[in-house]
């Protein structure tokens, strides 16, 4: 990007340039660019195979793909936006922004950062690159549920060393983080001064690096159950498919924080910028975030309530997720407090983020109804639940991350992002976004399972509403990268060191774009 | 550099006792904090007690459900 060009970085550090640049680098924001270069490439790849299932879906019948190449999509398109695009593009804004926010140099392991990064692209390519062996990609969907991940063929394999790889990159990045945060702040910068951000990424990378192995485990007993005569999940040699699913929901529900918690901080950021107030209840969003981290824990088996357990066990998961309601709405509460009677403007960052607030709290709250078991039992594996965590993920960590990317993008290019485009962005994305995911819950309570390639001929309306919304919000991205390389490409208003009038922070003492090193004397914060 | 350690800072306040670590995790799994108890909070808690009482508060927190739901279900 243009705000660590050439010529800069020549000027002061000689070093490789080039394509060697790129491979050797140990400078956060090189780093951090390439997580997020290869985060959108990753997202535009799942949105591919996203808009081959709705394709597939606009009608009744089979007209698209078979349906074991859907079963690969819907696997694939799940595992490649979890694992390829919303992680990846958290740790890059983690990478671009901590360092900046806490007057750090840089991160405190900077080689160990090169190579996080680096063993991303070998398992992306593991896992796009399944879809070509023969059997084709994984499709036992993305959680890999034993017995279907047991019998499928070498695209499995290749997905659970992608897994591996990916799950090491993320611990790596993970320590990176906590060391950095813990360590390397500037005097004065106690732990309750920092910003919001740096506090939920701390408390994301723990959640990381308690969950990843446990994936890692789970997926491991997968291979050895398929090639090494293992039976954990093998119920004739006496092992348990279920046991598959508690462990993967141990990983899997904080794993949902880890993709919402970062997003949290962010929007924590952009509201009092534009609020022109500073954040309302500020140690009451960092307990609210330790307290989600920490019951995030306890709550698993609400994503298997139809598998059938003793009513003891469905009522303490039912009780424990709906608790998490408390601080989440918290959180929620104290952003409009924020808001209230603030100087509002809506520049783009600032819609993405009310924006985010909007959806996601209708995620937040189709997650409480599914949260109750006699209900869950009905909607379980219906697009109700499609409905409901894409309006968390999407709606909540892809809008955060579009809001934080417009927000941070004169702080990397030193060119501020089009309003008129970064507002079209926005408005095509929200409506196009609610075409396609709000009547997904009219589908799911009316029956439709989740995961099937063709369908009763009752359900075509909706089915059809959703295709066209979700081809409206696939294109409606492009718009994005026209935003982005408007401003790398340096065309644009020129942004000032703080280049929005209410925004705080050590990020924006710096110069827009932030030179290629910056606090190498560590500034003293009051 | 310092500001990682502050809690080992010369003119640190009083330690918060066990009490005290305990009202503010308790606090903490509401969600919710008065700013002048944050502020008696970051000058007197030491971060290994607050993960101490945090695994405790978590356990207690883990009983008194199931506790509950004992209750309910009998």
């Amino acid at each position: 990007m243009a705000a660590v060009t050439h010529d800069q970085i020549q000027a002061h550090h000689p070093g490789p340039t080039g394509l060697m640049r790129w491979l050797t680098t140990t400078n956060h924001k090189d780093i951090g660019t390439l997580y997020m270069i290869f985060s959108f490439i990753m997202f535009l790849s799942g949105g591919v195979m996203a808009l081959t299932i709705r394709a597939e879906l606009f009608q009744p019948g089979l007209q698209v793909v078979q349906p074991e190449f859907f079963n690969q999509l819907t696997t694939m398109h799940g595992l490649v936006m979890v694992f390829g695009a919303i992680m990846p593009a958290f740790v890059g804004f983690a990478n671009w922004m901590i360092p900046l926010m806490i007057g750090a140099s840089d991160m405190a392991f900077a080689r160990m950062n090169n190579w996080s990064f680096w063993l991303l692209p070998p398992a992306a390519i593991l896992l796009l690159g399944s879809f070509f062996v023969p059997g084709g990609a994984s499709a036992a969907g993305w959680t890999l549920y034993a017995p279907l991940s047991v019998q499928m063929g070498m695209g499995m394999d290749m997905a659970i060393f992608a897994i591996h790889i990916m799950g090491i990159s993320s611990i790596m990045g993970a320590i990176n983080i906590v060391v950095t945060v813990l360590n390397m702040r500037a005097p004065g910068m106690t732990l309750m001064k920092m910003p919001m951000f740096c506090w939920t990424w701390l408390i994301t990378a723990y959640l990381l690096i308690a969950v990843m192995p446990v994936l890692a485990g789970a997926v491991t007993m997968i291979l050895t159950d398929r090639h090494f005569g293992t039976s954990f999940f093998n119920a004739a040699g006496g092992g348990d498919p279920v046991m598959y699913q508690h462990i993967f929901w141990f990983f899997g529900h904080p794993e949902v924080y880890i993709m919402i918690l970062p997003a949290f901080g962010i929007v924590s950021h952009i509201i009092p910028a534009f609020a022109r107030k500073p954040l309302f209840g500020y140690a009451s969003m960092v307990y609210a975030t330790a307290s989600i981290a920490i019951l995030s824990f306890a709550v698993w088996a609400h994503h298997m309530f139809a598998t059938g357990m003793p009513a003891a066990g469905q009522l303490f998961f039912m009780y424990a997720t709906m608790l998490i309601a408390v601080p989440t709405g918290v959180k929620v509460f104290n952003w409009v407090a924020t808001m209230w009677r603030g100087a509002m403007s809506f520049e783009t960052p600032m819609l993405w983020a009310t924006g985010f607030i909007f959806v996601f709290t209708i995620g937040g709250f189709t997650g409480l109804i599914c949260a109750i078991a006699p209900i869950d039992i009905q909607v379980q594996d219906t697009y109700y639940v499609v409905a409901h965590f894409h309006y968390v993920l999407v709606a909540g960590s892809l809008f955060a991350l579009f809001a934080a990317a417009y927000y941070w993008l004169p702080k990397w290019t030193g060119r501020m992002p089009s309003e008129r485009l970064g507002k079209l962005h926005f408005w095509c994305s929200m409506v196009f976004f609610n075409i396609t995911f709000f009547p997904m819950h009219f589908l799911g309570l009316a029956g439709m399972p989740r995961r099937i390639p063709d369908y009763a001929l009752q359900f075509a309306d909706f089915n059809a509403m959703a295709s066209v919304g979700a081809f409206g919000f696939g294109l409606s991205q492009l718009i994005f990268i026209a935003v982005v390389l408007k401003c790398a490409r340096g065309s644009g208003e020129r942004a000032a060191a703080r280049a929005w009038e209410g925004a705080e922070g050590l990020e924006w003492t710096v110069p827009s774009p932030a030179p290629h090193h910056t606090f190498e004397e560590a500034p003293v914060v009051k | 550099m310092g500001a990682g350690r502050d809690g080992a800072r010369p003119g640190t306040p009083r330690q918060a006792g066990f009490w005290a670590t305990m009202r503010a995790v308790l606090w903490s799994f509401f969600g919710v904090r008065k700013r002048q108890a944050w502020l008696d909070d970051a000058g007197s808690l030491n971060p290994l007690a607050v993960a101490a009482a945090g695994v405790l508060a978590g356990a207690i927190f883990i009983i008194t459900i199931v506790v509950v739901v004992q209750v309910v279900l009998a």
